[in-house]
């Protein structure tokens, strides 16, 4: 005699129940009880199970069947998965339940004396604009979700926005918080305020837009993102989880401290400080001051950036930059063109490529973990070079004045060219090279001299591509032959 | 015998799912982890299977190695 088991009719039943329940009540917060509380589907389902073994024990079936083992373990997964997600603070309930109704907002007050312009615990957008005004006005609209009109009108008229005057400062309150819970309210505001007062705010889920502010800008918030231009005083954004953080033409300090994706600063004449976690795109250009970035695997410094620096997940790109510069990352391709004073460069992995464009040369240090390092030098720099590869090729373009060595697996260059500044690049897996600014970079030419290409002979009379940097008008020096032979080919 | 053998065969599915249930149940309630708690899943398979053996090679020398 077979007994079907009752475990699979007892969770149709549960789960029948459950989604019911969150259909007649969306707002009760069902997935994330189910994200919490899921372990106990699995204890009912083996007390079930064990119950039936207990009972039918004559019956000859196997404890657990493949078909319910695979089933828990898909659960196992889904329900972890879910608890992960709950836990890391995203939440269930606030899904599309509802309905939404907008009511609109003016507000208008006197700000003739206001020096600071504070807004409180707001979940929408903010859009502020300095003007030559004498006061703040607030234009914008609500948004509430409910089920009625009825609770929609009564909590539209808990949560007016108000203006309190307190001193020099001036209170925005949007009163967000006396929405009962199941109602959802978000304020779209549209505020321009005189030129130069400042502006803080503080938010949980808050877009932040503001423009031709001259006092200082100070956000604080959970969520959200900020977009900042013309700003006459320092900037904070200090935002836990953000999107975009966008800030141009700062007069002040820009200071950023928070988690979040991309960040965009330009033209800003104080000192900018990025510190926390930032997993998308940060470019920096055009900063007068120095630059100081503080990642949980980054670190940058550098005194100013004329021009421009970037970093993602994979690339660290500099250009044009003031030193001494300081990068220190984990895995990254770095690439640093035309910088002053002195560089210090570490990379646990990824290739690097660094390439002083100026003569006289700064000073240069750099470590690679594993990648190759290639150093490209202008023809006319003086340097005392130490490049040393453990495990890889040494590669020289500057001939006899540097010597080179090879000991076991590993190759090394020392040497003096003219008198210029200490030169010092060591990776630990990967080559090192040394290259002449103008000469093919890609040319991986070691000792022997390889012939030149016989098809790029011919086709000469057509002037080929020069190499990425303009050639530069010098006269050829004696040494480095191979390479030379293709120097004069572009030349032709 | 040979019925108490199947038993404790039976049974080890249940109560292993029980347990597991029982360690997700401490991850998401208590601050003890599923990385910290884990073992027990191991000591438990474990001592299932001993029972499995002390029933299924006899009452003589299961007894005996108790004793």
């Amino acid at each position: 005699m077979r007994h079907r088991s009752l475990a699979a009719p007892l969770i149709l039943v549960a789960l029948g129940g459950l989604f019911l329940w969150r259909n007649i009540h969306p707002e009760a917060p069902v997935f994330d009880l189910i994200a919490t509380y899921w372990p106990f589907l699995l204890i009912a389902w083996g007390l079930v199970r064990l119950i039936e073994v207990l009972l039918w024990r004559a019956s000859r079936h196997p404890s657990l069947t493949g078909g319910e083992i695979v089933l828990l373990v898909l659960v196992c997964m889904a329900g972890a998965g879910l608890f992960e997600v709950h836990r890391h603070g995203i939440r269930f309930t606030p899904a599309i339940f509802g309905e939404q109704f907008e009511y609109p907002i003016t507000v208008q007050g006197p700000a003739a004396s206001a020096k600071r312009i504070v807004f409180d615990n707001l979940r929408g957008t903010i859009r502020i604009n300095g003007a030559d005004i004498q006061d703040i006005r607030i234009t914008g609209h609500k948004l509430v979700r409910a089920y009625t009109r009825d609770d929609a009108d009564r909590t539209n008229g808990e949560t007016p926005v108000e203006l309190a005057i307190q001193g020099d400062r001036i209170l925005v309150a949007t009163h967000q918080d006396r929405a009962p819970a199941e109602q959802r309210v978000s304020d779209d505001l549209e505020v321009a305020v005189p030129r130069g007062v400042a502006i803080e705010a503080a938010g949980d889920n808050t877009d932040y837009e503001i423009t031709e502010v001259n006092g200082g800008v100070e956000l604080h918030g959970a969520r959200g993102d900020a977009r900042l231009s013309h700003i006459g005083g320092n900037v904070r954004v200090s935002i836990g989880r953000s999107g975009t953080i966008a800030a141009d033409g700062v007069q002040g300090n820009v200071d950023l401290d928070g988690r979040g994706s991309d960040v965009q600063i330009e033209n800003v004449t104080g000192q900018v400080t990025v510190s926390g976690a930032y997993v998308g795109s940060l470019d920096f250009k055009n900063l007068a001051k120095p630059l100081r970035i503080e990642g949980e695997r980054m670190e940058v410094r550098a005194a100013a950036v004329p021009g421009s620096l970037s970093v993602d997940l994979g690339d660290l790109n500099a250009n044009k930059v003031v030193g001494p510069v300081r990068l220190v990352t984990r895995s990254r391709d770095v690439h640093i063109a035309d910088f002053t004073d002195s560089l210090e460069l570490e990379s646990a992995r990824g290739d690097i490529e660094i390439q002083p464009v100026h003569v006289p040369l700064p000073r240069i240090e750099a470590h690679s973990g594993s990648g190759q390092i290639e150093l490209v030098l202008p023809p006319n720099s003086a340097f005392q070079l130490q490049a040393i590869a453990e495990r890889g090729e040494a590669i020289n373009d500057f001939g006899p004045p540097i010597e080179a060595q090879t000991e076991g697996r590993t190759q090394s260059l020392k040497g003096s060219v003219g008198n210029g500044p200490a030169i010092r690049i060591v990776a630990d897996r990967g080559s090192v090279a040394v290259r002449k600014e103008g000469s093919a970079p890609s040319a991986r030419a070691p000792e022997p001299p390889r012939p030149p290409a016989p098809p790029k002979v011919p086709a000469a009379p057509a002037p080929p591509a020069p190499p990425a940097a303009p050639a530069p008008p010098t006269p050829p020096t004696p040494p480095a032959a191979p390479v030379n032979l293709k120097d004069r080919e572009v030349k032709l | 015998m040979n019925g108490d053998r199947s038993l404790a065969r039976a049974v080890r599915g249940p109560i292993i799912l029980i347990t597991v249930g029982v360690l997700f149940a401490l991850n998401n309630l208590t601050p003890y982890g599923f990385n910290q708690t884990w073992p027990v899943l191991l000591i438990v398979i474990g001592l299932l299977s001993f029972l499995g053996k002390g029933i299924g090679s006899g009452g003589s020398s299961g007894r005996g190695e108790s004793r």
